[in-house]
């Protein structure tokens, strides 16, 4: 049997977060770290990830062959809500350990997997995802970055927007056009390629958010060559591959938990004031409902069964949640004495600001109410 | 508030306004921090700084309704200006209790809530802050001359920056002397923040619009999707209701009539539609719109700051329902909507 889809209880599950949480409760002790809102995004911290790396909390479920841990998608799951819940820097890991180490097993050759997955798994190779260009970002598969195919391999010409954490990854997935648009549909012709983002050609700059830092990039590619063995999957397979892998992206806890940090700590500082408590029970009471939904469809993937429109209604439902503690948040702060250089009063700022992303990233809600939609009237 | 229903010279102002503000925009590229010291000397010199003071202290001695055509538009237009702080609020306190030293250049003000510390805008930038406090049910009123060499701790949030003044227990403190008067600024530092937020709303639906109809996905602009239809709708809607509640807002200023019940009306419906027409105008936007270079955040960041100051929608939505739990509750209510 697949070591990913073995049977797991309950108490394995309990006794792993109490491990992750005990492990958090020291580190935070230490000041090893400090929460953030949206950590998987602005926590970016080389010896964080590396610490989880040692301590077999990254690819987990990756095979124990390619240096991952052999664990069950469950086992990740609460891995990773546990790390979110302390605000943990977790950003940049995130991309390779989320969306590539998965990619990579699905679809990569053998090469490809030895090559990167032992070292995403030990929390040193990190990646960013090139798919969205400045002029197609919902309409993705409209992108023109082309893949030309030359002696020996492909060259990449195009430029792509929005490129997390870029500036710092090792390499990135790019999504090309390598047969022009015609007769197939445009869902035909595309293509993925792992491009080193320090390969000839290649330039990244920055992009600053309203945040005041530095989280995303413009990638620009002029003629760069990537050999055949960078070729991700199958030539032409482009769109199946990217779409096959979004039910992991769109359902984990993440998509739920970007404001917990905030949640947090207005309870543990009893900055809940009376009036509104009937408010916070409506929030925890959607949070464990929440969590409740995106657990099912890590059970479900686990299983193997496809999980598509749940996996959009956790991102859709969880994503509105995440935006409504800030909007409860700043209500039961409001009158109160309120200092906005401490920790709730930035966490608060912090939080209002990124908020905007949360609802656009991996999928617009607009674009989820389609798929939801669909799976519906299928 | 629409142009149509201004008087000759409303319309004249609100054209001066416009003006300034729309060359401030195309100052912001080579401009270094969030002040522009610049336009604060061109409002000074054609009297738009000292607005409301009367001519006998060189001010403009304009109406409460010309002020919020000053502020609504320079937040329609995302300029931060010290307007309201240094007329409105300091300047207002210090001719109200007949100060002796008048006003600054640039003033700015501030409530202390524990009387010692006090968290406040654009200290970074004025000469002089009036600070509000109260003590055993008295208000007292400090005035700090602020010193750009040693900075107090402070962070820029919505294009101003935020100081925290401490150590105030020392400064010398003064009686305002009648308790209506602490009051009143409380009550206009409210509504000055609500006309601002609502003319910032104003901008981000202007804006919102515009991207709806130059961004093309899918071979169409934006605009022609159901869905960002029904966004567009929402920003509209909110707009307008929270430009509605602080015209109310305004007849009331103007007629000096203004009560609680007023400024809650305004503080309520302003800040619940914020938040729901700046979820939906950055869901328009898409990614461009969290980016600093784009305008919209300044736009977000600023009705996020201003809507909690002088008490968010939920402190002035309790003080409503307190003034709604008497014994002629049901008839207050009707005279609330009514007017009588
Ligand atoms: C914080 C953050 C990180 C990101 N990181 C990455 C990354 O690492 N790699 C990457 O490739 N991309 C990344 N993105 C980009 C993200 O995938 C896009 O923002 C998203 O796909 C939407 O595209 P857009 O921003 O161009 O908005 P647009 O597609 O222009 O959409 C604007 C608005 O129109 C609506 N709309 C568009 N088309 C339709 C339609 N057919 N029907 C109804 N409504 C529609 C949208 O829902 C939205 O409300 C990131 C974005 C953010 C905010």
């Amino acid at each position: 049997m697949d070591q990913t889809s073995r049977p797991v209880t309950t108490s394995e599950i309990n006794s792993l977060r109490r491990e992750v949480r005990g492990f958090l409760a020291a580190f935070r002790r230490e000041g090893r770290f400090t929460p953030t809102v949206d950590c998987w995004v602005r926590g970016w911290d080389d010896e964080f990830s590396k610490e989880l790396g040692r301590r077999g909390y990254l690819a987990m479920t990756v095979p124990t062959a390619y240096g991952g841990q052999g664990r069950t998608h469950l086992e990740r799951f609460v891995v990773t809500e546990e790390l979110l819940a302390a605000g943990a820097p977790v950003a940049a890991h995130w991309i390779a350990d989320r969306q590539v180490a998965p990619s990579l097993l699905a679809h990569g050759t053998e090469e490809q997997k030895r090559e990167y997955l032992p070292r995403i798994a030990a929390g040193e190779c990190y990646f960013g995802i090139g798919m969205s260009e400045p002029d197609s970002g919902s309409d993705l598969a409209s992108v023109r970055t082309k893949g030309v195919k030359v002696d020996g391999g492909y060259r990449i010409t195009g430029s792509k927007v929005w490129t997390s954490g870029a500036h710092r990854a090792e390499a990135f997935f790019v999504l090309t056009r390598t047969t022009p648009l015609g007769d197939g549909g445009k869902h035909e012709g595309l293509s993925q390629f792992i491009v080193p983002l320090d390969s000839p050609g290649v330039e990244v700059r920055p992009i600053v958010s309203a945040d005041g830092l530095h989280h995303f990039n413009e990638v620009f590619l002029d003629e760069v060559f990537v050999a055949d063995s960078a070729v991700l999957g199958r030539i032409g397979d482009g769109w199946k591959q990217v779409t096959s892998e979004l039910s992991f992206e769109r359902s984990g806890p993440e998509r739920f938990m970007s404001t917990y940090v905030l949640l947090e700590s207005l309870i543990a500082e009893g900055r809940v004031q009376e009036h509104g408590s009937r408010q916070l029970g409506r929030i925890a009471s959607r949070l464990a409902a929440l969590h409740t939904l995106s657990f099912g469809v890590a059970q479900r993937l686990h299983r193997g069964g496809p999980a598509d429109t749940d996996a959009a209604l956790v991102k859709l439902l969880g994503t509105e949640f995440e935006g409504d503690v800030v909007a409860w948040a700043a209500d039961e702060m409001d009158g109160q004495a309120h200092d906005p250089m401490g920790f709730i009063g930035q966490q608060l700022r912090i939080a209002q600001v990124q908020r905007a992303g949360f609802t656009l990233r991996g999928g617009t809600s607009e674009v989820l109410r389609g798929v939801v939609t669909r799976g519906l009237t299928v | 508030m629409s142009p149509d229903s201004l008087t000759a010279e409303n319309r004249d102002l609100r054209s001066m306004a416009d003006a300034l503000f729309t060359a401030a925009i195309d100052r912001e590229a080579t401009r270094s921090g969030d002040f522009d010291a610049d336009l604060w000397e061109e409002l000074h010199a054609v009297g738009l700084a000292d607005l409301t003071a009367p001519a006998s202290v060189g001010g403009s001695d304009a109406t409460w309704r010309q002020a919020a055509l000053v502020l609504d538009s320079a937040a329609r237009h995302g300029i931060q200006v010290p307007v309201a702080e240094h007329d409105l609020l300091a300047g207002w306190l210090l001719r109200t209790i007949g100060d002796p030293d008048g006003s600054s250049r640039t003033d700015t003000f501030g409530l202390s809530n524990d009387g010692a510390s006090c968290v406040l805008p654009w200290a970074d930038v004025a000469e002089t802050a009036v600070i509000l406090r109260e003590q055993n049910g008295e208000w007292h009123y400090a005035r700090l001359r602020l010193h750009s060499d040693d900075a107090p701790p402070a962070v820029a949030f919505g294009g101003v920056t935020w100081s925290r003044l401490s150590e105030l227990e020392a400064v010398n403190w003064k009686p305002v002397g009648s308790p209506g008067v602490a009051d009143a600024v409380i009550r206009r530092g409210a509504a000055v923040r609500s006309i601002q937020v609502a003319g910032a709303m104003d901008g981000m639906n202007s804006l919102t619009v515009e991207h709806a109809m130059m961004r093309r996905q899918f071979g169409q602009p934006l605009r022609k999707f159901q869905a960002v239809q029904r966004l567009l709708a929402d920003v509209a809607a909110h707009s307008a209701l929270a430009g509605t509640a602080v015209a109310r807002l305004v007849d009331a200023l103007e007629q000096d009539a203004v009560t609680d019940a007023d400024v809650a009306v305004a503080k309520s419906c302003v800040g619940r539609s914020a938040e729901v027409l700046v979820r939906a105008s950055h869901q328009v936007h898409g990614a461009i719109g969290t980016t600093q270079e784009h305008r919209l955040h300044r736009f977000s960041g600023a009705i996020y700051a201003w809507s909690r100051d002088f008490g968010g929608a939920a402190t002035w939505e309790r003080k409503l329902a307190e003034h709604l739990s008497g014994p002629e509750a049901a008839q207050d209510l009707w005279r609330l909507v009514t007017g009588v």
